[in-house]
């Protein structure tokens, strides 16, 4: 490789003895000659030869005078105070630039061999040659070694822009990696990988260094040199902990390169370095450390985002809906930790390609079984195990992974002594499959199905189940170097049963459904430098049982009851534009346009207007047939980010988005629980809409070894979902008689100070944050603390956050969490009476007060096995202590009449220090 | 090793789920709190009573009866009528109601005045069933059972009063007067067979609406642990009273009971507002508490003696109490049986008695432990 670049160079280098003799002198007099003409003129009376781009100096005019002046003089003083520059090659060939510069010598050290070839004394004259576009501050690494020739070899390079495509890899398993960033840095352009690891840049054509670089990967560089559009792929190595040299520097920068905002991004090596309380890695806990995401307790199945309903995040395992994310409780998250690849949260500019909830997306994607080798992992615990089974079964091209995770507590519950938890049962399993395939170069295919079960029984008389199901199936074909496209079809399930035997005259089972099937197809189109267009569409299908109950047994009396069925259509168009404005200023423009049909077969009831809708008010009864269209609601969603670069350390980001959801999750509880359930919208319930403003400054400090951020956001919801008092939202067939809608206000500032690689890594992190409620139903006799506005059940202002890792050696490590928040808001009993023999209590306005404040610390030591090539099977294993101070962090307060007297309770999930061992294997 | 692994996991579980339930005293709450509070049933061709009382704050002792009040019943189309106050916020009067007719409450106080809703007149059903089982081996669950046969009622509430006869530790036939001890006359002055009476505290109501028939099956009502209490020693009674609800009314009870009994687990509701059918006309700000219901309310007694239960039981209800003697002599004795330390029980010897036998009031006298002597007329 080295040799073809010396035959390239030679002859130009060559040519610098000969040219400063003769220079050709130029004269004439010029007054506000246009520049073309002036050209001419001087090519008329020299040998050179200009080459510049019209639209770029049909506005240069020219006036001045020539006597016998060389043409360096005359362009020098032409173009001073202006942003043009110039460059002339040993074959008297002029260029003629705007807004940079192209550099002509060559530095020392750039070819050591030609080096000492070329004598010391050889005073290479300013612009005599054109080499190429070159980086200064070039650094080798052993992978980025010899030069990458991309496209179509040519003696002298052509002007203007080529695009660059191709595919990062993962070297050791051959999957591709996803959101890594490409780039260059002079001029700063870049991109990131798409879903299935392609890129596409537009560079001009020369020299350049590729830099890519990936959370937890080593980073790459690559010496290209772009003649015309080509492919390079790039492998990448994983930043494995034993090469101490190596610097893992991955993501720097990408906080101020990209123009979303918002978007925070964990890998599979920061969740596990986070202590948990069952000693596995759990998503749902990890996300909860970010800035922005709360909880109204431990043990919950819900988040909330800046101030969002837990129903307003749209979780997503590869590209399928997740409807329940946990299991047993909330103690452990759907998602086995092995499997994983990345989790990305978007919490303030949600891409126009996702739609349908208010608050966040949360995409979760697992990785692609190894495509070079058979290989598996697992972990053992007291209460769960798991194993992941991978390997390839064409090499290189097609892989499958099995993966399953399954929790055996029942045998520790039989051991206990109370007779509630002996008649108790409590397990759940989930299952795994991926089967990946490169068809070839262009095409694709990836297959993901997903089965999770939870089961328990309180006592021994009442029995919940819950489980989830999810497929989806992608296609992502390469159309051309500038555009590719992702297809994808998925199928998610939520089930829920209930089933109760305690008396057998009231014995039932309860079920309950939500099926969706969705097709998307997206779009990437790169138009040219300043364009990046990506569009798409997508057809989701919703098919709801809300409730089914039936009698259990011979004896039992239950009504049998089944509501009807609900479905209904949520399509959707988007098209967005990323538009480099200036090399500094760059607009994401997005629109999407949604359309929610409500089906039949349905009964539908009209209520008088101007009045709360109960029976007594119904004016007219429609029957709809099946599939009739029963209610259409559609609008358009705007998604606005705009990225504005101050130098090489700071940006700053502004983004405008609105949302629109059609679905609703009907919870009068504090916490989510498994059998809440979800509600589409109809003619009586009104889609929620949301929009956000946010605003943020980043910085990087030391190189990008320190990322400081500050983001401030407003937004506001309408038509979310709250409960009239004594509502019954479980089989209750005219829900919309028992709900009235709020509306709800949020707001915040986050800062965020994160340092993500380093022997010392990790971040820290504060949260200023409110979110409010207020009844905005004017039809309702329901009047929550008078109309007001009335805090949430997860507004916390206060939220600090330390996560730290610090890495003794290579395989020892140790993690330390601090959290704090304010406790959230509860309705406290204010005053007693007696009222049916007994003592009551009289309650404040809703969230008047709060509970006492979070704080817990947790810590985990890791400790790898050896890391011998040769041994059978890797392990590691981690010792936790989760909530080490053992403080009584209160998820719940309450107050009971007891035999005659109020008393109060506070009720803490974790109430001490909680050790767990964990132990892992990897072959 | 069996062993080990039981104790490691029985170990991590309990520390794992250490869930633990603290008493909490907010030292809140000095929101202002003097808000009216009405209960009471109109009750058809039976005493009706209304209590009236002011909400007082948490960590204050005792009910705020309001005994100030003037209190009369309106109905929609009858002259209004004056309930007689009773003294300790009760207000009693005997209605008879008109089911034709819908009543309001109208209430006079404190320079405020206060009315309910009107509110129809209905008539509960006659009550099925009471009823008993044994549960978990060692208590016995008392239920109701009812319904109606034309489908109206369907929102269902009841309370209750329980009597029960129980024993002193011992039986004392001797009795210390005019400074000696006598024998009693038996066995008018016998005091160890006791009957207590006690009202519901909690609230029992229930809905036949997810039914396809108007039916109440075994709803429970007391929960009886044979080791924790006396109830089931000897002859156990309850008399249920049923009422008939709206399904606004139900609604009310129904929220009333989750705000205050029912919450704690991690997926139990939230307190809701407290619906109300009084209002107070003066200030239309001031919440009132209470819901207002009139109808006839139907009753059944139940009885369950001792033996009754399919198997024996029996619990030493006084372990502290023990019998002592002392040597019959008249002035030992004045010393001390006068200050009612004790009180004797019987007398032994072996040719005539030398030693009275005697124990502390509470092993003797059953009326310390809250019951009466008088038997019951029902009994």
């Amino acid at each position: 490789m080295k040799g073809i670049l010396y035959t390239l160079l030679l002859p130009l280098l060559l040519t610098f003895t000969v040219k400063a003799q003769n220079e050709p002198r130029i004269s004439g007099s010029y007054t506000n000659t246009p520049f073309a003409e002036w050209v001419k003129d001087v090519e008329a009376q020299s040998p050179y030869h200009f080459f510049y781009k019209t639209e770029l100096t049909d506005t240069l005019s020219v006036t001045l005078t020539a006597t016998q002046n060389t043409l360096p003089e005359l362009l020098d003083r032409l173009f001073a105070n202006r942003e043009f520059h110039y460059a002339i090659d040993g074959q008297n060939r002029v260029f003629i630039t705007y807004g940079w510069e192209i550099q002509t010598r060559l530095p020392k050290g750039f070819f050591n061999t030609l080096e000492t070839q070329k004598p010391d004394h050889t005073q290479a004259p300013d612009r005599d040659v054109l080499v190429d576009y070159f980086q200064p501050d070039r650094k080798q690494t052993d992978e980025g070694e010899g030069l990458y020739e991309i496209g179509v070899r040519t003696n002298t390079l052509k002007e203007g822009n080529a695009v660059l495509t191709g595919r990062v890899l993962n070297v050791q398993s051959g999957e591709p990696i996803v959101g890594a960033n490409v780039f260059i840095k002079n001029p700063l352009i870049g991109t990131s990988t798409d879903p299935l690891g392609y890129y596409s840049l537009s560079l001009p054509r020369g020299r350049h260094t590729l830099h890519i670089t990936n959370l937890g990967m080593r980073e790459v560089e690559r010496n290209i040199l772009l003649y015309s559009n080509g492919e390079l792929d790039i492998e990448m190595r994983e930043a494995v902990q034993s090469l101490q040299e190596v610097e893992v520097s991955a993501e720097k920068d990408r906080n101020l390169r990209r123009t979303e905002m918002g978007i925070e991004q964990l890998d599979v090596k920061t969740l596990k370095q986070i202590p948990s309380a069952v000693g596995e890695a759990d998503v749902l806990r990890a996300v909860l450390t970010l800035p922005g995401v709360k909880s109204v307790g431990e043990a919950s199945t819900g988040f909330n985002v800046r101030g969002g309903g837990a129903d307003q995040n749209l979780i997503l395992f590869n590209d399928a809906v997740v409807y329940n994310p946990s299991h047993l409780f909330g103690f452990f998250s759907s998602f086995n930790p092995d499997i994983l690849k990345d989790v990305q949260l978007y919490k303030s500019s949600i891409p126009a390609e996702y739609g349908g909830r208010l608050s966040s997306v949360l995409d979760i994607s697992s990785r692609e079984g190894n495509k070079k080798k058979f290989a598996g992992s697992g972990g053992i615990g007291l209460i769960t195990g798991r194993l992941t089974l991978e390997g390839p079964i064409i090499k290189d091209r097609t892989s499958v992974m099995l993966s399953g995770r399954a929790n055996y507590s029942n045998w520790i519950l039989k051991l206990l002594d109370n007779e509630d938890f002996r008649s108790s049962r409590a397990s759940f399993y989930d299952l795994n499959l991926g089967v990946s395939h490169q068809i070839n170069k262009t095409n694709d295919l990836s297959l993901n199905a997903y089965y999770s079960s939870d089961r328990f029984r309180f006592r021994s008389d009442t029995t919940y189940n819950y489980r989830n199901y999810s497929a989806s199936l992608n296609w992502k074909h390469i159309f051309s170097d500038k555009m590719y496209a992702n297809f994808s079809g998925s199928y998610s399930a939520y089930v829920f049963g209930v089933e109760s035997e305690a008396n057998p005259v009231n014995a039932y089972t309860l079920d309950y459904d939500i099926a969706q099937t969705q097709a998307k197809a997206d779009f990437s189109y790169f138009l040219n430098i300043r364009h990046s267009l990506k569009f798409g569409a997508s057809v989701l299908h919703y098919n709801l049982q809300p409730g089914s109950y039936q009698p259990n047994g011979d004896q039992s009396l239950v009504n049998a009851e089944t509501l009807e069925q609900e479905q209904a259509l949520e399509n959707a168009i988007y098209i967005s534009d990323e538009y480099a404005i200036t090399s500094s200023l760059t607009l994401d423009a997005g629109l999407r346009y949604s359309f929610f049909h409500f089906l039949g077969p349905q009964t539908v009831y009209d209520y008088a207007p101007g009045q709360p809708k109960s029976e007594f008010t119904v004016t007219d009864t429609s029957f709809y047939a099946a599939n009739e269209l029963v209610k259409t609601y559609h609008g358009p969603e705007f998604r606005m980010g705009l990225r504005w670069s101050l130098g090489d350390h700071s940006s700053l980001k502004a983004s405008y988005n609105t949302l629109r959801q059609y679905i609703h999750l009907l919870s009068n509880t504090t916490a989510i629980s498994p059998t809440d359930f979800w509600k589409l919208s109809d003619p009586n319930i009104q889609p929620q809409l949301g929009q956000q403003l946010s605003l943020g400054y980043y910085h990087n400090l030391f190189g990008g070894q320190l990322e400081a951020s500050v983001e401030t956001y407003y937004k506001t919801t309408n038509n979310y979902l709250d409960y009239k008092s004594g509502a019954t939202l479980i089989m209750n067939p005219n829900i919309e008689r028992d709900v009235v809608t709020t509306r709800g206000r949020a707001y915040g500032v986050e800062f965020l100070l994160k340092k993500p690689s380093g022997k010392l890594n990790g971040w820290l992190s504060y949260t200023y944050s409110r979110s409010l409620l207020q009844v905005g139903d004017p039809l309702t006799n329901e009047n929550i603390n008078d109309g007001d506005w009335y805090p949430s059940n997860f507004d916390k202002p206060h939220d600090i956050t330390f996560i730290g890792n610090y890495r003794f050696t290579h395989r020892l490590s140790f993690s330390l969490n601090v959290t704090y928040s304010t406790g959230r808001p509860i309705t406290l009993p204010i005053a007693r009476y007696n009222y049916a023999g007994s003592e009551r209590v009289y309650y404040s306005d809703r969230n008047a007060y709060r509970i006492p404040d979070y704080f817990r610390t947790d810590i985990a030591l890791n400790i790898e096995g050896n890391h011998k090539v040769n041994k059978l099977a890797h392990s590691s294993w981690t010792f936790a202590v989760y909530n080490l101070t053992g403080r009584k962090n209160p998820y719940s307060v309450y107050f009971i009449s007891q035999n005659g007297s109020v008393n109060g309770y506070k009720l803490s999930i974790f109430g001490q220090a909680i050790p767990t061992v964990t132990y892992n294997f990897r072959f | 090793m069996k062993d080990y692994w039981k104790y490691i996991s029985l170990f991590m579980i309990s520390l794992t789920f250490s869930g633990c339930v603290e008493e909490y005293k907010p030292d809140v709450v000095n929101a202002p709190n003097n808000f009216l509070v009405v209960e009471g049933t109109l009750l058809d061709g039976d005493s009706t009573v209304i209590l009236i009382s002011r909400t007082s704050s948490l960590d204050s002792l005792g009910i705020r009866p309001v005994n100030n009040a003037s209190v009369t019943v309106e109905g929609s189309s009858s002259p209004p009528f004056a309930l007689e106050n009773s003294g300790n916020g009760m207000y009693k009067a005997l209605l008879s109601l008109d089911a034709g007719q819908d009543y309001r409450l109208k209430i006079e106080a404190d320079n405020q005045v206060y009315y309910s809703e009107f509110v129809p007149v209905k008539n509960a059903p006659e009550i099925s069933n009471v009823g008993w089982d044994v549960v978990s081996g060692n208590a016995v669950q008392i239920n109701v059972s009812s319904g109606d046969p034309e489908n109206n009622t369907l929102y269902y509430r009841w309370d209750f009063t329980e009597t029960w006869e129980y024993r002193s530790a011992y039986t004392s036939v001797l009795k210390f007067e005019d400074n000696e001890v006598k024998p009693r006359d038996l066995p008018e002055e016998l005091i160890n067979t006791c009957y207590r009476t006690r009202e519901s505290t909690d609230i029992y109501a229930a809905s036949s609406t997810q039914l396809n028939q108007d039916v109440i099956s075994k709803y429970p009502l007391q929960l009886i642990r044979l080791e924790d209490d006396n109830r089931l020693d000897r002859r156990y009674s309850i008399l249920v009273r049923q009422y008939a609800l709206t399904r606004e009314a139900y609604e009310f009870w129904d929220i009333l009971k989750s705000n205050t009994e029912n919450l704690g687990t991690l997926f139990d509701p939230q307190p809701s507002q407290l619906p109300s059918n009084f209002y107070c006309d003066t200030d239309p700000e001031e919440p009132v508490i209470g819901y207002l219901s009139a109808g006839r309310v139907t009753q059944k007694r139940l009885f369950i003696a001792k033996d009754e239960i399919p198997f024996s039981f029996d619990f030493n209800r006084y372990p502290t109490c023990s019998l002592d003697s002392i040597v019959i002599d008249s002035t030992l004795n004045y010393n001390y049986f006068s200050n009612s330390f004790n009180i004797p029980v019987d007398a032994y010897g072996i040719f005539e008695p030398t030693h009275y036998l005697h124990a502390p009031p509470s092993c003797v006298d059953c009326r310390l432990a809250g019951g009466t002597l008088e038997k019951p007329t029902f009994w």
